[in-house]
C-alpha cells in the first residue's frame, strides 16, 4: 500500500516534468526566431554565417572597458561622448608566429559617418579634425611556447580641439599575418584578412554600445527642419490610433451588438446578413 | 403625446444605436462593394473613364494562366494551412490547459507570434529563408550531428522499452509513453550521448555539405509525387510562415473551449478506466466540435484571401508560385509598369467573394451532416 502510494507521488511529478519538458519544447518554436532576432539586432553584423551567439555586445568585459572608455571621454559611462580635454588610452595586443617580429600598428582616426544619410547631414564635427594620437609603444612582450611573439601596444587620444563630438571611431592597421588577439575593447569588424581592426565609437558609453541599433532608431530619425527626433512621434501615432480605434470599436461595436442582440426590428436579419457578408470580402 | 414620444424611441432605437456602425458598414463596405461590383462589369484603367462591357471580364478572368495559379495557389494554401494550424492549434491548447505554475508564462510566450505585427514577422521570416538564412543553417548543423541525435533516441528508446517491459513484467498497468520513464529516459539519453560526444566516442559528422536549400527564389515544387497537387517551394515557406502565425490564435480560442468542457466528464470517463488518448478523442474532442466549426470558418476565411504576407515577401519569390486570389487582384490594380486592370480585378474580387461563401457554407453542410 505504501508503496503504492509513493509510486503515485513519483508519478505525479513526473507528469509535471514532462509538461514543463513539452511546453519548453513548444517554446523553442515559438519564441525562437523572436529571441534570435533580438540578439542579433546587437550584433555588429546581423547576418554574419555561420550564425554565433558569441556576441561582443553581451559580453561583461567589454561592457566595463566601454564604461570607463566612456567615463575617460567625458561623458557619462552609460552615454558617452569625446569632449574637449579628453585623453583616451588605449590597448591592443598582436601576436606573430615564430621568426617574425611583430610591428606597432598604425593608428588612424578616420572620418566615418554614421550609417543613414539623414545623420550625415547633421554631422558637423568630425574626431579625425580635433584629436591628436599619441606614439605607439611597446608595453609588453611574451614569447609562447612554439616560439610565437605575443606584444601588447599602447597609445593614447588627446581631444585637442573645443568641440564635443559624439563619435570616436579607429582604424589600426598591421602587416598581414600579425593576428589581432585582444583590445582594451573588442572591434566591431577585423577587416582585409585580418590585417585592419576597426571601431565604430569607442566613446559611446554602455547603452549605445549594447543597444547600437536601437539607439540609432531613436537617435538618427530626426525632422531636417526641426530637429525634432521623429521616433518617439512615431510610437505616440501609433498609441493614439490605438487607443482612439479601440475605444470607438467598443463604443459602436457594443451598441450595435445590443441593438442586434436584445431589440426587434425591421430589416434585423438583413442587416446582420449583411455585417457577415461583409467580413468574407477580401480587406 | 408621452406614450407616442416612448413609442417612437423604442420604434427608432435600434436603428439610432446601429448608426454610427452601418455608417461605417455602409460607406466603407458597402460603397465599396458596389463599385467594385460596377467595375467588373466594365473596362477600367483608373485613367479613362469606365465603359461598360458586360460579362467580357468573367469570361477573360478564367481564360488567364495567372488566375489559374492563384486559384489553385489559394486552395492549396487554404486546405494545408487551414488543416495543419487547427491540428496544431488544438495540441497547444491542450498542451497549455494544465494547472501548473508559470502557465501564464508560456500561454504569454505562445501567443507572441499572433500580436506581432505580421509585417515585422515576414521580414523576419525572409530573412531566415535565405540561402545563408537560420533555417538551412540548422538544417546543416542537424545534418552535422546526426550520429549524436541517433544516439539520443537510440538509447532513449531503448531504455523506454526497458523501463515498460520491466513493469509489464511485473503486471502493473504502464502505457507506452509513460511520463515518469520518458522523462527519465530522455535524461539519461541525452546525458549518454552527451557524455559520448565529449568522450570522443561519437564525433559530429566531419566535411558535411551545407544545405542549400533555396526556400524563397525558385521555382521547384514540392511535394511532386503529388502530381498536379504538388505546390511551389516557395509558397510552402509561406504556408509554414502563416502556420506559425495564426495556430496561436486559434489556440486561444480552443483554450477558451476547454475550460468550458465541464469536469464530470473526465471523471466519469476515469473511473471507467479510459487512457488519456480516449479522453482526447471520445470527450474533448467531441465538446470542442463548435469551436472547431468557429476555427475551420475563421481559418478558410483568412486563408482564402490570404494577402500581406505574400506581398511583403513580393518580390523576393516568382509571382507565379506564390500568388494567391487577393494578391492577383492587387497586382492587377497596381500592376508594375503595365496598365491596371481594374475590371479584370473586379471580377476577381467578386470570384473571390463569391468562391469564400460557398466553401464556407459547403463546409457548414459537411458538419451539420
Amino acid at each position: 500500500m505504501k508503496e503504492d502510494l509513493m509510486s503515485l507521488k513519483r508519478r505525479r511529478w513526473a507528469n509535471v516534468g514532462a509538461i514543463y519538458l513539452l511546453l519548453l519544447l513548444f517554446s523553442i518554436i515559438f519564441i525562437g526566431p523572436f529571441l534570435f532576432g533580438f540578439l542579433s539586432s546587437l550584433k555588429d553584423d546581423p547576418t554574419e554565417w555561420p550564425p554565433s551567439l558569441k556576441i561582443n555586445q553581451l559580453k561583461f568585459s567589454n561592457w566595463v572597458s566601454i564604461y570607463k572608455l566612456g567615463k575617460l571621454g567625458g561623458g557619462g559611462g552609460f552615454f558617452g561622448t569625446f569632449a574637449p580635454g579628453s585623453t583616451i588610452p588605449f590597448e591592443i595586443t598582436y601576436e606573430v608566429s615564430k621568426g617574425k617580429e611583430p610591428v606597432p600598428p598604425e593608428v588612424k582616426i578616420p572620418k566615418r559617418l554614421s550609417g543613414s544619410a539623414a545623420v550625415s547631414l547633421r554631422t558637423k564635427y568630425f574626431a579625425a579634425d580635433y584629436s591628436k594620437v599619441s606614439e605607439v609603444t611597446e608595453k609588453n612582450r611574451v614569447k609562447l611556447e612554439d616560439g610565437s611573439i605575443r606584444v601588447t601596444y599602447e597609445f593614447t587620444i588627446y581631444h585637442i580641439g573645443d568641440v564635443e563630438i559624439n563619435r570616436l571611431p579607429i582604424d589600426l592597421t598591421v602587416p598581414f599575418k600579425q593576428n589581432f588577439v585582444s583590445a582594451t575593447i573588442e572591434p566591431n569588424r577585423i577587416e582585409r584578412l585580418g590585417r585592419v581592426q576597426s571601431w565604430d565609437n569607442i566613446t559611446s558609453g554602455v547603452i549605445p554600445y549594447i543597444f547600437n541599433n536601437y539607439h540609432r532608431v531613436f537617435n538618427d530619425n530626426y525632422s531636417r527642419s526641426t530637429g525634432k527626433r521623429l521616433f518617439l512621434c512615431w510610437i505616440g501615432n501609433s498609441i493614439f490610433l490605438s487607443v482612439v480605434r479601440v475605444f470607438t470599436t467598443l463604443l459602436f461595436a457594443s451598441m450595435a451588438g445590443y441593438a442586434l442582440a436584445r431589440l426587434n426590428f425591421k430589416g434585423k436579419n438583413f442587416i446582420f446578413v449583411f455585417m457577415l457578408f461583409s467580413m468574407m470580402i477580401p480587406g | 403625446m408621452k406614450r407616442r414620444g416612448l413609442k417612437w424611441s423604442e420604434k427608432f432605437a435600434p436603428y439610432v444605436l446601429l448608426s454610427p456602425f452601418l455608417f461605417v458598414l455602409i460607406v466603407f463596405f458597402g460603397y465599396a462593394f458596389i463599385r467594385v461590383l460596377y467595375f467588373s462589369f466594365t473596362e477600367y484603367n483608373l485613367f479613362s473613364s469606365p465603359t461598360w462591357v458586360g460579362l467580357k471580364n468573367y469570361i477573360e478572368l478564367f481564360q488567364e494562366l495567372r488566375f489559374g495559379r492563384a486559384l489553385k495557389n489559394s486552395l492549396t494554401f487554404a486546405i494545408i494551412v487551414t488543416t495543419v494550424q487547427t491540428f496544431f492549434a488544438l495540441i497547444l491548447a491542450v498542451a497549455l490547459n494544465q494547472k501548473i505554475k508559470g502557465i501564464k508564462f508560456f500561454r504569454a510566450a505562445y501567443y507572441m507570434p499572433s500580436v506581432t505585427s505580421s509585417v515585422v514577422i515576414t521580414l523576419i521570416f525572409m530573412w531566415f529563408f535565405q540561402k545563408k538564412g537560420l533555417i538551412n543553417y540548422l538544417l546543416t548543423v542537424t545534418k552535422e550531428y546526426l550520429p549524436c541525435l541517433l544516439t539520443f533516441f537510440l538509447i532513449a528508446i531503448g531504455l523506454q522499452t526497458f523501463f515498460v517491459l520491466y513493469e509489464k513484467l511485473k503486471k502493473r498497468p504502464v502505457s507506452i509513453f509513460e511520463p515518469c520513464y520518458l522523462v527519465l529516459s530522455l535524461f539519461a539519453g541525452g546525458l549518454i550521448s552527451f557524455l559520448l560526444t565529449k568522450i570522443g566516442i561519437i564525433h559530429p559528422l566531419e566535411e558535411v555539405k551545407a544545405v542549400n536549400t533555396i526556400w524563397m527564389n525558385t521555382r521547384q515544387n514540392v511535394a511532386t509525387w503529388a502530381g498536379p497537387f504538388s505546390f511551389s517551394r516557395p509558397l510552402a515557406s509561406i504556408m509554414m510562415l502563416n502556420i506559425w502565425t495564426t495556430a496561436p490564435t486559434f489556440m486561444l480560442l480552443y483554450l477558451a473551449g476547454l475550460q468550458d468542457i465541464p469536469k464530470e466528464l473526465y471523471e466519469a470517463a476515469e473511473v471507467d478506466g479510459a487512457t488519456k488518448w480516449h479522453t482526447f478523442w471520445y470527450i474533448t474532442v467531441p465538446q470542442l466540435r463548435n469551436i472547431t466549426f468557429l476555427i475551420v470558418t475563421m481559418g478558410l476565411i483568412g486563408t482564402l484571401q490570404m494577402f500581406d504576407q505574400v506581398a511583403i515577401i513580393g518580390d523576393q519569390v516568382p509571382l507565379n508560385s506564390v500568388i494567391t486570389l487577393a494578391y492577383y487582384v492587387y497586382v492587377n490594380i497596381f500592376p508594375s509598369s503595365a496598365t491596371p486592370k481594374v475590371g479584370l480585378a473586379s471580377a476577381a474580387a467578386i470570384f473571390l467573394a463569391v468562391f469564400t461563401l460557398i466553401i464556407v457554407f459547403i463546409q457548414k453542410k459537411i458538419v451539420d451532416k
